[in-house]
């Protein structure tokens, strides 16, 4: 906290910066009043669906009456933390930003169908700013650092080939191009967010721009909102620190052990989609801490088959709500539904095992491939390992069939 | 430029572009603002959605017998409850939440955890031929929707 304080009191410009981290947290809350109602997503009448570490997330669920108040509560620490910053009261501000931070992700990890790219982009910066010295240096990196990555995680044909993208509006031929644009704005252009002169530095921005205004019917609002908003960061930073280059910006930004322990942190989560067999976007494995990039649009029937004592057998789709497109078929959610059913099956001595199938494929594909294949569940106790493979999700390779 | 005055003016355009672009046709497709969600099935949302294939128009959700399916946390849309007699029954453990109860017969039923707990009936549909064991005003109260 001393070297933050020390570089507000320094180039109190930078306290717009905390503003602006404080003002998403405003609009998460307007985003899970509206298009994500957390309120329905963590009501006792939905099964939660929990993180791999939180197997027992059911029980902390917080009651209708709690979870209103605590909406309350952000609000009022989002709101107090904005005045804190404009007012430059910064220890409060700096204060009430770890508290954001803090009762974000704690309600994040009531439920695995809260998590998204919107939420972990804003989390790193906030870390970047709290604790990287040098912030004039370390936010236009860390942006840097996030849409390179972004730039490499869709290095996939799914992205290659413009199938990931559910576009209406614009003839498909520009998709096509545009799929290919945004990877040169990411991995070549995005360089000229270090450029000596403004002219390119503006014209990469306003790129940036362009970019999360034309996703936004594809992601609909709050995405964009967030990332157009967090923006505005560079406008702050780039007066302050320009002329350098990006070598010694990395130099210099490497110099510092926060900077290294978040760059190493932040890649070690996003190489387990990489080591482990199998197509993530299919199997939902190794990314559940990654960014997740637009990748293929799938579908899948999970269903769980009751078999009864009488030979009788009943199949029972597994239809959560709240699911967002690119987890809709991650098979970590279909093994919570279906130790929900195990716990009330249980009870039923007419039933004699339950089996778990999600038949997956990708929109464009006709053939249905088994994700998920398990037979008598209930009696096999099953977990999830975020970071190795699971032996019961099948590796598919779903990209390289619909190419051929 | 300082830091100020550029971030309010990017702030301003961008507030400027997104406000005016809702007075053009096809504005809010390409910049649709927040809409509020709900959970009504069967929705034409999910009847869409790739997500939910198996409620594909004209299919309906096979479910086990509806004493197990109302033992407790069960989350799929009832549709078999539709036009069901659950007179007298004891209802008292089941979420009944965004159920269809349409010509449903609940006279008589024991709902009282979800008479207690209002989230368990919540978007559950009803109908006016539906057999509730309180009055409309009550339903509406417990977070039922009231459809034609």
């Amino acid at each position: 906290m001393k070297s933050l304080l020390k570089e507000l009191h320094a180039q109190s410009s930078l306290g717009l910066i905390g503003v602006i981290l404080s003002v998403e947290h405003v609009f998460t809350f307007i985003f899970w009043l509206t298009e994500r109602p957390i309120h329905l997503i963590l009501s006792s009448s939905t099964p939660a669906v929990c993180w791999p570490l939180l197997s027992f997330c059911e029980s902390l669920k917080p009651s209708s009456a709690l979870l209103t108040f605590m909406m309350g509560l952000y609000l009022a620490l989002a709101i107090g933390a904005i005045l804190s910053w404009v007012l430059k009261r910064y220890k409060t501000g700096i204060f009430l930003l770890w508290v954001l931070l803090l009762f974000k992700t704690t309600l994040i990890l009531f439920d695995y169908r809260l998590t998204g790219n919107y939420h972990y982009i804003p989390t790193l910066l906030t870390f970047a700013f709290l604790l990287v010295p040098g912030r004039a240096r370390a936010m236009p990196m860390t942006f840097f650092v996030l849409y390179f990555t972004a730039g490499i995680l869709k290095l996939n044909s799914q992205w290659l080939s413009g199938a990931a993208i559910n576009d209406r509006l614009i003839p498909a031929f520009f998709t096509r191009m545009g799929v290919w644009y945004v990877l040169l704005l990411e991995l070549v252009f995005i360089f000229l967010l270090f450029a000596r002169k403004d002219r390119w530095f503006y014209f990469l921005f306003a790129q940036l721009v362009i970019f999360h205004l034309y996703s936004w019917h594809l992601t609909r609002f709050f995405y964009p909102c967030v990332m157009l908003l967090l923006l505005g960061i560079l406008l702050v930073t780039r007066p302050l620190q320009k002329s350098e280059g990006l070598i010694f910006s990395w130099y210099q930004c490497l110099r510092q052990r926060s900077a290294v322990v978040l760059l190493v942190l932040f890649v070690a989560l996003q190489l387990p989609q990489y080591y482990i067999p199998g197509e993530a976007a299919i199997t939902g494995e190794g990314r559940m801490y990654a960014l997740i990039m637009y990748d293929g649009r799938t579908q899948c029937q999970p269903h769980v088959s009751i078999w009864k004592k009488n030979q009788d057998k009943e199949d029972m789709p597994l239809v959560p709500p709240w699911l967002l497109t690119r987890t809709a078929c991650d098979p970590l959610i279909f093994m919570r539904l279906t130790e929900k059913v195990c716990s009330w099956v249980e009870k039923d001595p007419n039933i004699l095992q339950v089996d778990l199938n999600v038949p997956i494929r990708y929109q464009q594909q006709e053939e249905w491939k088994s994700l998920v294949s398990i037979t008598d569940f209930c009696r096999k106790h099953l977990t999830y390992s975020s970071f190795f493979p699971n032996s019961w999700i099948n590796k598919l390779e779903l990209s390289s069939d619909s190419e051929q | 430029m300082d830091s100020k005055r550029s971030l309010g003016l990017y702030y301003a355009i961008l507030i400027v572009i997104i406000g005016a672009s809702q007075f053009f046709e096809g504005g809010g497709r390409v910049l649709p603002l927040p809409k509020k969600n709900h959970l009504n099935f069967p929705s034409t949302d999910q009847i869409f959605n790739p997500a939910f294939p198996v409620l594909s128009s004209g299919l309906h959700p096979q479910f086990p017998a509806s004493d197990i399916i109302l033992q407790e946390l069960l989350f799929a849309p009832f549709i078999i409850l539709k036009e069901q007699n659950l007179s007298g029954k004891n209802l008292g453990k089941a979420h009944l939440s965004f159920a269809d109860l349409r010509k449903t017969d609940l006279t008589g039923t024991d709902l009282s955890q979800a008479f207690l707990y209002g989230a368990q009936l919540d978007g559950a549909l009803f109908n006016e031929k539906t057999h509730l064991p309180f009055s409309e005003q009550t339903a509406l109260k417990l977070g039922m929707k009231k459809v034609p």
